[in-house]
């Protein structure tokens, strides 16, 4: 038995040799495929895995204003983070870290369920929050030193500044624009983790070296002040819901101020509507009004269709043009290019615009930079909205005469008042004047980009002298004169869209006033624009011409040059006049209709009603401006507001003291109402 | 009964124990490499508890060797009765630790690493008394299957799937000492194949069938079950045919394989000698299988043969199969590779088996 269970067994065994010699290969094989040939895959997971790059983030570089006054700086925020994995008593954790920081304990508990890495609780905290919440000690719980974006003049420039988000990523203006720039770039390290994601090693870097680039903008933070404290004083007393003003340098393009309201602090980025904080002066398209008619004059000037000492009959105030009357809202009379200009006729500049024809005004429009990005390099920066000429009818050609149916940003308007003022060189925009790199060498002064000859010096200065006008006694701007100084500018009224009906508003209203001081030799080329103003006139004359005034004064103090807002003398007897003999409310042409929804830029004719310095009542198809009636006697004012279809309330006798609306006012179809107290009357009398 | 006859000496495998003491060597060098990081004076507290077992199984070795292993005939019942007894104890009283029930004296002691031995002298016994050219007919495989399914099923019970099917691989190694007709094996195969639907089905659980799958594609689920397989895999391909060196294997010290000091200790190994390295180790191994083999087929008595064939088997089988998971070419299941993994108890019945072996190869002169 145990012979033959012994032979069977060394038979047998030579089986299994055969058996680990096949598995012996067999592994050996799988090793030698691992280690030497298909090793290209395991060296790659290898180094993936254990060498890693870390981005250190440079320090975000400073903004500053032309003077080195810092805009935005880079401060270290304190934020507490958690790791859940290595927290105690969760429950006692929550408690204490509601309790020091003031958070919600439901969304901290909501916060950390279900987490085990690393989790922010709160981020960028009072500094003394941040203390109390290390002196807990709690395991788990840490202090972690972010950047943080300040702005130390809080909606000073907020709109060209912008802001970075939380990550430190420039989302809005120049932030954003320079985002690259002030970011610098990233010094990466390369490192290597073990298996449980720990670095081995960190490489020191130096702090300078890793500092983001610096910018310093165009601004003058002084001017910027001036002009915000005027547009918001302008915006209390005419009731205007937002507002801008923006001062160029013509000789340079650059932004010296740049006002937008409302506005907004940078440093709560995170409790602010993203929309609300965009730059209207670079985005928001809208129509120019009247500002538009001396890049008119200018084009049909320069292409030589017209002479300065040309003339025009706008007499009967109106212009038939194919399905439409084109009014002035007086008759003038007839007009020389220069008295087209000064009190703003729409009917002189439809008969310029019908001279220099529709090829030639489109392109002249596109020379002085509209329908196209002025490429300040602003990071949404609207094109406007100019309509290839050859889609123009008749009707839109003349409308775009005095700045209907076209889109202009504000930016595009004072780069092209800015070309007149520059003796008819175009230069784009630019907020950026300098830039220095992160490793403390010197500012490198940023040149301006594009430049072009739009108009020839003679036609620059021809239309400048004739804005001159503009602010003189019979002109609509004469409240954006000032004392001793000349002063070029252009007053605007544009309708609204409404949005609701697609056709114009009959209430709203923007109001331009575009201006270049002083006339003689221009430092500064303003643009002023409210919108919505109804405290007080609607027209660009008498609301963005002062605001005008104000801003070129406080801003020409800073350049050395002393002056004040003084308005010229308002022609008045002829105001009197105007006042007493109100003229009839204009004819309502037969072929005359409201503007179809759909085709908005048609308008209707009180659009063309430009501001004047005489205050007349103005009347439309269902529509006037409200006359004074104070001085006159109740006869007299039934006499009127029987003739323009107003319905009367007054009390007491004798000569009116009293009215409201006040003048000025714009009356609707539907509420052509007027309240007038009279007083002072003899007994016996009325 | 404890007899030591100067023929003993003359006859010591000195050649076998070499082989031996040569793999003892590198695995305690390697078990340093792999515990490397964060040591304390060069040796870890790994190593040095290994280094402690390590002389008290010597000492197991050495005592085994002194009992003649033909008073194992007579004791292999009884032996493994008490084995068995032992794995029931353990369902009993164990706790359950990573899953499974199958360590005593807080988790020092793994009684199914003795079972394997126990099931051995069963089988051996066995097939001493029916000899391969008898075992004919599938009925008379009943003794050695019971004696199989005991340990096997208590192990499986314990939850411990890796030992359970090691024992069963074990048992296997008399698969050809048996003649069986082609046409009773298939039935077998038959009943096998649905016993794994069964067991897959019901006997296995959510994380032993996601090992299964993760060996089917370790890359779908990196970071969970699969991550020790493509760890190891990226370990063992980045050691290339040189490798690192000792020490400087960058996926050992950085720690990216959890358990690289037990089951996966060859992936250091492949990382730090490369290619060349492991296939050495891997040959060292071999030839001692194969002496193991040789020392079987020289045995003067069946039980010798026999029980030398099934001792080979249970340092082969757990060998092979960890090796082949470390390189993926098996699922992850936790089968320590002898003399090299850290563990007190597959240490100690390695050294039985090894002990026994050479107990059989110096008495072969004897008769």
């Amino acid at each position: 038995m145990r012979s033959t269970a012994l032979r069977a067994a060394c038979a047998r065994v030579g089986a299994l040799r055969a058996v680990f010699l096949i598995l012996f290969a067999v592994l050996a094989g799988r090793a030698a495929h691992l280690t030497v040939i298909d090793t290209q895959r395991g060296e790659w997971q290898r180094d993936r895995q254990v060498h890693t790059t870390l981005h250190l983030p440079p320090a975000r570089g400073l903004i500053v204003d032309r003077n080195g006054v810092e805009l935005a700086v880079t401060v270290a925020a304190p934020s507490v983070y958690v790791l859940p994995s290595e927290l105690g008593d969760r429950d006692a954790v929550v408690r204490q870290l509601t309790q020091k920081l003031g958070l919600s304990r439901r969304k901290l508990t909501a916060r950390l369920r279900g987490r085990t890495r690393f989790t922010f609780v709160a981020r960028w905290v009072d500094p003394d929050r941040a203390r109390a919440v290390e002196a807990l000690g709690l395991p788990g719980v840490g202090i972690v030193h972010e950047s943080k974006r300040a702005y130390p003049g809080a909606e000073l420039a907020a709109h060209a500044i912008g802001f970075a988000n939380i990550d430190g990523e420039g989302v809005r203006g120049v932030e954003q624009q320079e985002d690259a720039w002030l970011r610098g770039s990233a010094r990466s390290a390369p490192v290597e983790r073990d298996g449980s994601g720990r670095l081995l090693a960190t490489t020191a870097v130096a702090p300078r070296e890793s500092a983001g680039g610096d910018v310093a903008l165009t601004l003058d933070s002084r001017m910027q002040a001036e002009a915000e404290r005027a547009l918001r004083e302008s915006l209390e007393k005419t009731g205007a819901r937002a507002g801008t003003v923006l001062s160029l340098d013509p000789k340079t393009g650059e932004i010296l101020a740049m006002a937008e309201a409302p506005s907004f602090d940078p440093n709560r980025f995170r409790e602010l509507d993203y929309w609300t904080t965009r730059s209207r002066v670079f985005l928001d398209a809208v129509e120019p009004g009247s500002t538009l008619k001396i890049f008119l004059v200018a084009s049909a000037l320069e292409a030589g269709v017209i002479r300065a000492s040309d003339r025009f009959d706008c007499s009967e105030g109106r212009i038939h043009v194919p399905g439409k009357w084109i009014h002035d809202t007086h008759d003038y009379g007839i007009l020389d290019v220069s008295g087209v200009v000064r009190v703003s006729s729409n009917v002189g500049a439809v008969q310029i615009a019908q001279r220099l024809g529709p090829a030639a005004h489109h392109e002249g429009l596109v020379r002085f930079g509209f329908g196209a990005s002025t490429r300040s390099g602003f990071p949404v920066e609207s094109a406007g909205l100019l309509r290839p000429w050859r889609e123009w009818k008749p009707l839109d050609h003349a409308n775009i005469a005095f700045g209907q149916g076209i889109g202009v940003t504000p930016i595009q308007l004072a780069a092209a008042t800015a070309a007149l003022a520059n003796g008819g060189v175009w230069i784009a925009p630019r907020l950026i004047a300098a830039r220095r790199r992160g490793d403390g060498s010197g500012w490198i002064r940023t040149e301006p980009r594009t430049t072009r000859r739009v108009v020839s010096a003679d036609t620059a200065d021809a239309v400048l002298r004739m804005m001159e006008g503009v602010v003189g006694t019979h002109g609509t701007g004469r409240q954006a004169g000032l004392k001793g100084l000349r002063v070029a500018g252009k007053t605007g009224t544009a309708q609204k869209l409404d949005p609701e009906t697609g056709s114009y508003s009959k209430k709203d209203f923007i109001a331009w006033f575009v201006g270049a001081v002083p006339a003689d030799d221009p430092h500064l080329v303003i643009v002023a624009a409210l919108d919505e103003p109804d405290r007080g006139a609607h027209i660009g004359g008498s609301s963005a011409a002062p605001l005008f005034a104000r801003v070129a004064a406080a801003q020409l103090a800073l350049l050395g040059i002393a002056t004040e807002p003084q308005p010229a003398p308002a022609p008045l007897p002829e105001t009197r006049l105007a006042k007493r003999n109100p003229t009839p409310p204009a004819a309502i042409e037969p072929e005359e209709e409201r503007p179809a929804p759909h085709r908005p830029p048609q308008g209707d004719p009180v659009r063309g009603a430009e501001e004047t310095p005489v205050r007349v009542t103005q009347a439309d198809d269902d529509r006037i401006l409200l006359p004074d009636f104070l001085g006159l006697s109740l006869d007299e004012v039934i006499r009127i507001t029987s003739e323009n279809q107003i319905e009367l309330e007054f009390n007491g006798r004798g000569t009116a003291v009293q009215q409201e609306p006040h003048p000025g006012a714009i009356l609707d179809g539907g509420d052509r109402r007027v309240f007038v107290r009279f007083a002072g009357a003899r007994r016996g009398e009325g | 009964m404890l007899g030591i006859d100067r023929r003993l000496v003359q006859n010591f495998d000195w050649a076998f124990l070499g082989l031996v003491t040569a793999l003892v060597a590198c695995g305690i060098l390697n078990l340093v490499s792999a515990t490397h990081a964060g040591a304390v004076d060069g040796l870890s507290e790994t190593v040095r508890r290994q280094l402690l077992v390590l002389a008290l199984a010597g000492s197991v070795m050495a005592g085994i060797m002194l009992v003649d292993y033909r008073h194992f005939e007579r004791l292999a019942i009884p032996i493994y009765g008490v084995v068995m007894a032992l794995l029931v104890v353990t369902l009993v009283f164990a706790p359950v630790t990573r899953g499974a029930q199958a360590w005593l004296f807080e988790g020092r002691f793994q009684p199914s690493e003795l079972a394997k031995i126990g099931m051995v002298l069963a089988l051996a016994r066995f097939f001493q008394r029916n000899p391969p050219g008898e075992v004919t007919r599938l009925r008379q495989l009943g003794r050695p299957l019971l004696i199989t399914a005991i340990p096997v099923g208590m192990i499986l019970l314990q939850k411990d799937l890796g030992v359970a099917m090691l024992t069963l691989l074990v048992a296997l190694t008399y698969l050809p000492f048996v003649r069986i007709p082609w046409r009773a094996w298939t039935a077998v195969a038959a009943l096998g194949v649905v016993a794994l639907a069964c067991v897959w089905s019901f006997g296995l659980r959510d994380y032993q069938q996601q090992r299964i799958l993760d060996f089917v594609d370790p890359g779908r689920d990196p970071l969970s079950s699969g991550y020790q397989a493509m760890q190891s895999r990226i370990a063992v391909g980045s050691g290339g045919l040189l490798g690192k060196g000792w020490l400087q294997g960058t996926q050992t010290q950085l720690r990216f394989l959890p358990t690289q000091h037990t089951d996966f200790v060859f992936s250091v190994l492949a990382e730090e000698w490369g290619f060349v390295g492991s296939t050495f180790v891997l040959g060292l191994y071999f030839t001692m299988l194969l002496w193991g083999l040789w020392i079987a087929r020289s045995s003067k008595d069946g039980f010798g043969a026999m029980l030398a064939v099934g001792l080979v088997g249970t340092l082969f089988w757990p060998a092979a199969i960890n090796v082949a998971m470390v390189l993926g070419l098996a699922p992850v299941i936790g089968v320590p590779l002898p003399l090299f993994s850290y563990g007190g108890s597959a240490l100690l019945a390695a050294s039985l088996s090894l002990g026994l072996l050479l107990n059989i190869s110096m008495r072969r002169y004897i008769f």
